[in-house]
């Protein structure tokens, strides 16, 4: 694989986050998620909301009801489905903690979203509730989430979606980062947002064996790196940046939770669901973001790992992390989010994208709960049950996925 | 010398099938569009066996597109960009009607791997042993403009010696596996977007004559309507490159995706 290039092009410079927007299991605004995450809190609960009698797994991550963004009416937002709710919701909030939401009329704004079933999801909705009216008469889902909320927001400027399964969050926040350098856009909201705990998912999921069967203990039953894992927990909820040129946020004094530093993507080419046992393309992902991001393996303090808590996805994740950091492994604090949060599917990257700022912000590593019995195969430096107070200059977030996706995405402290 | 904005296009493939024509490219994806080296890859294609026919199709396209490049090329460091117009629609009618009948146990585990915005991507990185990055993009009305878009921004940004390009839709949107069978054909584009680096060092001959840049530039004309092409349209330019104009798609912030010829405008 080539290296990328390391001399920046003229005229370009960091990208900073300067907004956050999020809902997500552990809460609905960066405060409150950041409490629980370094709390060790669960977001875990028993599903009583869906029919699952013949499903192995009842679980999930959830969200309860979404506030009404500003600038919403209530009544015709919480007559929308509750995927566009969260879309709308998570960028409305980005806009608006990054001080760009009374001026985003007169801004290109782009949007980039990671979304990997919007159509699924919706066809498989329908179905439950109609009998597929939906399926049947195509004219019914002609627009797409992100143009509709682009045009709810009144946002100038590219909008798309991506999805790369679970890094599609690690993806988005590389593509708007290249629209940025390439001066496509002013501004730009990136992340990632899913709604995906349906029947049908967990079934197909369940069927896959990749789901925690932890019924009776809801709150134990994400444990990744952990020997007695079984599996991991779907979740639900999103979370979307404002990613701004660190030359235009300081000119208006914004206030960046931190540089969007670097990005490295590669595929196994090995399996479309199992992860390659060889970790040379997943840690080629990691070394293209490090040297992306201009900084070498000791440079970073905190690795949040994709880490789901199923046997083989940890297990070659932490070969991954032996190969890249060498020696280091053992003084670099990994964690996986998921332990806490679930797994969010396509929305993962971006809610362990907002562990890292979390990280960077409050100067403390997120601990991986559960974590009782650290498998032999996956020796790291963990930091189990509890936050870990220490300086946090450099996070990096691991995001891999079916179709053979690897991606990292590095996060630097602005000084 | 290519402007800022645009990427070379060293080759295109094309592919067409009805629903009858899928079930046969699953087991060859060759069958309508035989390598001209003869190379027999068939069974490496049994991954296809679980595929939505976004993927089948579109990894048919790729097999087109490939016989343009000398036979010993490789593809390691390439990247996939796919953009399907609704994927996973025909393919999950009838396990849903299933699941309402027979409850979870007869849902498939292959469902979601193969249904999904990520899926042809995936499948066509596979498939072609590609290790560069992969994603899907756009899934709704603007999967071709979205996916071009996509493959421009990764092969101008990540250092690659090339990114595919892989566009499908229906010519209508078929809803159950009988209702689909006559008309409704699934169309698929695939695009070798490279550097002028890459073409130069595997030499021009492969280069696709039709069409040879992608670029982005900036509108004469400004619409504030969002742009959905279909893809019918930018096959018959392929097909047919003998118009003067090139192919272009008005989007709705201010700048153009055109593909053309070098010269011809």
């Amino acid at each position: 694989m080539n290296q990328p290039t390391a001399t920046r092009r003229a005229g370009e410079g960091p990208v900073w986050v300067t907004g956050v927007g999020t809902a997500n299991p552990l809460g609905q605004d960066f405060r409150t998620v950041a409490d629980n995450l370094l709390a060790g809190r669960s977001g875990i609960m028993r599903v009583t909301d869906l029919e699952l009698d013949d499903t192995s797994c009842k679980i999930a991550g959830r969200i309860g009801a979404i506030p009404v963004p500003l600038g919403h009416d209530p009544a015709a937002f919480g007559a929308l489905d509750k995927l566009q709710q969260l879309i709308l919701y998570c960028t409305t909030q980005a806009l608006v903690d990054a001080g760009h939401w009374e001026n985003r009329g007169k801004l290109r704004v782009g949007l980039v979203l990671g979304l990997g079933a919007e159509w699924l999801r919706a066809w498989e909705n329908d179905f439950h509730a109609t009998g597929g009216a939906l399926l049947r008469s195509p004219r019914g889902d002609e627009e797409s989430l992100i143009r509709i909320v682009q045009q709810q927001l009144g946002l100038r400027g590219p909008a798309t979606v991506v999805a790369a399964a679970c890094a599609s969050g690690n993806v988005a926040l590389a593509q708007g980062k290249n629209w940025l350098k390439r001066g496509w856009v002013d501004v730009c909201l990136a992340g990632a947002c899913d709604m995906w705990v349906t029947p049908m998912a967990l079934a197909s999921f369940g069927r896959l064996r990749v789901l925690s069967r932890r019924n009776d203990e809801p709150a134990a039953a994400s444990r990744p790196f952990d020997k007695d894992r079984d599996g991991f927990v779907m979740g639900e909820g999103g979370a979307v940046f404002l990613l701004e040129s660190a030359r235009t946020a300081r000119r208006r004094a914004a206030h960046p939770y931190a540089e969007l530093a670097g990005h490295g993507a590669t595929s196994d080419a090995f399996n479309l669901v199992i992860p390659n046992a060889d970790p040379g393309p997943a840690s080629q992902a990691v070394r293209l973001a490090l040297h992306d991001a201009q900084i070498n393996p000791d440079d970073v303090d905190y690795i949040n790992a994709h880490a789901t808590s199923t046997s083989v996805g940890d297990t070659c994740e932490a070969k991954v992390i032996q190969s890249v950091f060498g020696s280091s492994v053992s003084k670099i604090p990994v964690s996986s989010t998921k332990s806490m949060t679930g797994h969010l599917l396509s929305a993962a990257a971006a809610m362990e994208a907002l562990a890292c700022l979390i990280a960077l912000r409050h100067q403390a590593v997120p601990p991986t709960i559960n974590l009782d019995n650290p498998d032999p195969e996956c020796s790291l430096c963990h930091v189990p049950h509890r936050a870990r107070p220490q300086t946090v200059d450099v996070a990096i977030s691991n995001s891999f996925g079916f179709g053979g996706n690897n991606t990292c995405t590095v996060f630097r402290k602005v000084a | 010398m290519l402007s800022k904005d645009e990427c070379a296009i060293a080759a295109v493939g094309m592919a067409q099938a009805t629903c009858q024509d899928i079930a046969a490219l699953r087991k060859n994806p060759h069958t309508p569009n035989p390598s001209p080296s003869g190379r027999g890859e068939s069974t490496e294609f049994s991954l296809l066996k679980h595929a939505d026919e976004h993927t089948v199709v579109g990894v048919a396209a790729m097999l087109c597109a490939r016989a343009a490049f000398p036979e010993d090329f490789s593809f390691a460091d390439w990247g996939v960009v796919a953009a399907p117009r609704w994927p996973g629609r025909l393919s999950s009618y009838a396990p849903l009607e299933k699941y309402h009948r027979e409850g979870a146990r007869s849902v498939s585990a292959m469902l979601i791997p193969n249904l999904c915005l990520h899926a042809m991507s995936g499948t066509v990185s596979l498939a072609f042993q590609m290790r560069g990055p992969n994603f899907g993009v756009g899934g709704g009305l603007a999967n071709v403009p979205d996916g071009l878009l996509a493959g421009m921004v990764v092969q101008l940004e990540q250092n690659l010696p090339g990114t595919w390009v892989v566009l499908t839709e229906w010519t209508r949107e078929p809803f159950s596996p009988a209702a689909a069978e006559g008309t409704p054909v699934l169309q698929a584009l695939a695009l070798a977007l490279t550097t002028e680096a890459t073409s130069a060092a595997v030499g021009q001959s492969f280069l696709f004559a039709g069409a040879r840049y992608l670029r982005l530039e900036p509108s004469e004309v400004l619409t504030t309507q969002p742009a959905y092409p279909r893809l019918q349209g930018l096959l018959d330019y392929l097909v047919d490159p003998t118009d003067d104009q090139p192919w272009w798609c008005a989007l709705d912030w201010g700048m153009d995706l055109v593909l053309g010829a070098e010269g011809k405008e």
